[in-house]
């Protein structure tokens, strides 16, 4: 693919990681969809309405990302697994440069 | 796929056939997921009478409305995802005609009639957006249901400046909102007194409608579209029952769906407002299952905790949509089913997120969680003092622990209801 993508990773509640190619400013969410991600529920299809795309950052990332909104936040504290301070909905984070061969990791349950 | 030469069905074996799904909607492609996630190896065929991949519709009168958005950012799933998973998505394939006694259904695709052999049969096809006949063949007049709708829509509101909206329901609101966003002139024409007058209490209408106004849009109750004409400056006249006549570039009309369930009537499956379903989401037939929004469900079981039966309910949500998807695949595969939630629903309007879990409006108490004032709050309603429907204004931590509550039909005490220092989830 073009630069218009990066590769980044997932990594699975088995242990196992999967790398796709992710549109730059397309949502992480949508991106896991779209190379089906198994552990991405996204019930409400991205509209930060269901906390079914929670993911964990890796820590490396942790410090370049626009922090959580308000919204995110509340619903953050709502996620069927364990909230951690990596803790974001796929839906709100969209993919940039600095993503590059990051991998994210994928909490155990999303609902 | 096609089987013109396949043996008369009572000689077929279920392994060559598999399942035949009408319908490449929310709750169609999950069907197909549910039953390769749940092991189900025969052959399956998803038929779509439209030209897309299988998308999201929520974004179409919000996202997409304002920026437009490419396939990929609305797909349900990849395209990869199909061939991963071998389930056979055939777009353009309009279906015709179900003929239960051979199990075949026939389908059209371009000129050509193609027909193709179930063992056990799906029926996935939604609603359509109900049309106004007064505006039938007037031009700068749009409905929005699917992307067809949707790509139509979006090329006539991108040119125009005044938008005239028939109809205070969901999609009437959101897209008054797109529009009102990006500075064109708004009218909402609605029949009834208030906006989302079926489905909401009076106070939160109240104060739904008091965002859209301070916002911009006006309002027309009680008032009903009399004549529609395209006149010379290519706007389209509208005179109203209240006497004022309107001029606008573009009309939408939301005034709700039509069911989809001819193709199941005429083939003589049990039909009453929707496709009728019992809570494993089979119909009349046997062999035949239905999904999402072109059902009707008939749950016979008592409910366990008031002694009632539930009346046959019709829900249009994707909530509901996914679930049944996910049942039905559960019954074909003989896995036990998922444990039924109550309904949920959302939209955006104004910046205001909404959400809503239940659908009950008979209720006994109300309890107003936070303050109306704020635009951050809940509303809890009761029904015998046992929580039946919760609505959320920007509250999605309370909404998210109302579904399971709600589900419950959970006792909450109501001075912890109230009291927004006590957090809802530490009730379930």
């Amino acid at each position: 693919m073009s630069n218009t993508t990066i590769n980044i990773g997932f990594k699975l509640p088995d242990g196992n990681i999967q790398h796709i190619d992710a549109p730059l400013g397309q949502s992480i969410m949508q991106a896991a969809i779209v190379n089906n991600i198994d552990g991405i529920e996204a019930e409400c299809g991205g509209s930060c309405m269901c906390a079914t795309c929670h993911l964990y950052v890796p820590d490396s990332l942790l410090n370049s990302l626009i922090p959580a909104n308000d919204e995110e936040a509340e619903m953050l504290e709502e996620t069927a697994a364990e909230r951690r301070p990596s803790s974001r909905l796929g839906c709100q984070l969209l993919v940039t440069d600095a993503m590059a061969g990051h991998i994210f990791e994928l909490p155990e349950c999303q609902s | 796929m096609t089987s013109v030469s396949r043996p008369p069905a009572n000689r077929r074996q279920a392994a060559e056939t598999g399942t035949v799904i009408i319908g490449a909607s929310h709750a169609g492609v999950q069907v197909a997921a549910s039953l390769r996630d749940q092991g189900y190896r025969l052959p399956i065929t998803l038929l779509e009478a439209g030209a897309h991949l299988p998308y999201q519709r929520p974004p179409l009168s919000k996202t997409y409305l304002k920026d437009g958005l490419d396939n990929s950012q609305l797909a349900l799933r990849g395209a990869a995802f199909y061939q991963q998973k071998h389930i056979t998505l055939l777009c353009n394939h309009r279906v015709s005609q179900i003929d239960r006694a051979n199990q075949r259904i026939t389908a059209q695709h371009g000129s050509r009639r193609v027909t193709f052999d179930y063992d056990r049969l799906v029926i996935a096809t939604g609603a359509a957006a109900r049309q106004l006949p007064l505006a039938s063949g007037v031009t700068g007049v749009r409905v929005l249901r699917d992307m067809d709708d949707a790509i139509a829509l979006k090329a006539d509101f991108d040119n125009a400046q005044t938008v005239v909206i028939i109809g205070a329901g969901f999609i009437g609101l959101e897209v008054a909102s797109t529009a009102v966003t990006l500075g064109k002139q708004v009218t909402v024409v609605e029949h009834g007194g208030r906006i989302l007058q079926r489905l909401l209490p009076p106070q939160l209408s109240a104060f739904l409608l008091q965002i859209h106004q301070h916002n911009g849009v006006s309002f027309c109750f009680n008032t009903a579209v009399e004549a529609l004409a395209p006149a010379d400056s290519g706007q389209t006249h509208l005179r109203l029952s209240n006497g004022q006549t309107l001029s606008a570039d573009l009309v939408v009309v939301g005034i709700g769906a039509t069911i989809n369930d001819q193709l199941a009537q005429a083939a003589g499956i049990v039909c009453d407002n929707g496709i009728l379903v019992d809570l494993n989401g089979q119909t009349s037939d046997p062999a035949v299952y239905a999904c999402g929004d072109c059902t009707t469900t008939i749950a016979p079981d008592p409910d366990p905790t008031e002694g009632q039966r539930h009346p046959p309910s019709h829900i249009e949500s994707i909530q509901n949509a996914v679930d049944q998807a996910k049942t039905v695949a559960a019954v074909i595969t003989g896995q036990p089913a998922p444990v039924r939630v109550a309904p949920w629903f959302w939209s955006d309007q104004q910046g205001i997120k909404l959400q809503m879990v239940g659908t009950a409006l008979d209720y006994d108490d109300l309890i107003v969680r936070g303050e109306l004032e704020t635009g951050k709050f809940s509303l809890l309603y009761y029904q015998h003092n046992r929580l039946c429907r919760v609505d959320s204004v920007n509250s999605p931590a309370d909404h998210l622990a109302a579904r399971k509550l709600v589900s419950q039909r959970y006792p909450l005490p109501k001075d912890a209801a109230a009291d927004t220092t006590v957090r809802l989830k530490s009730f379930t």
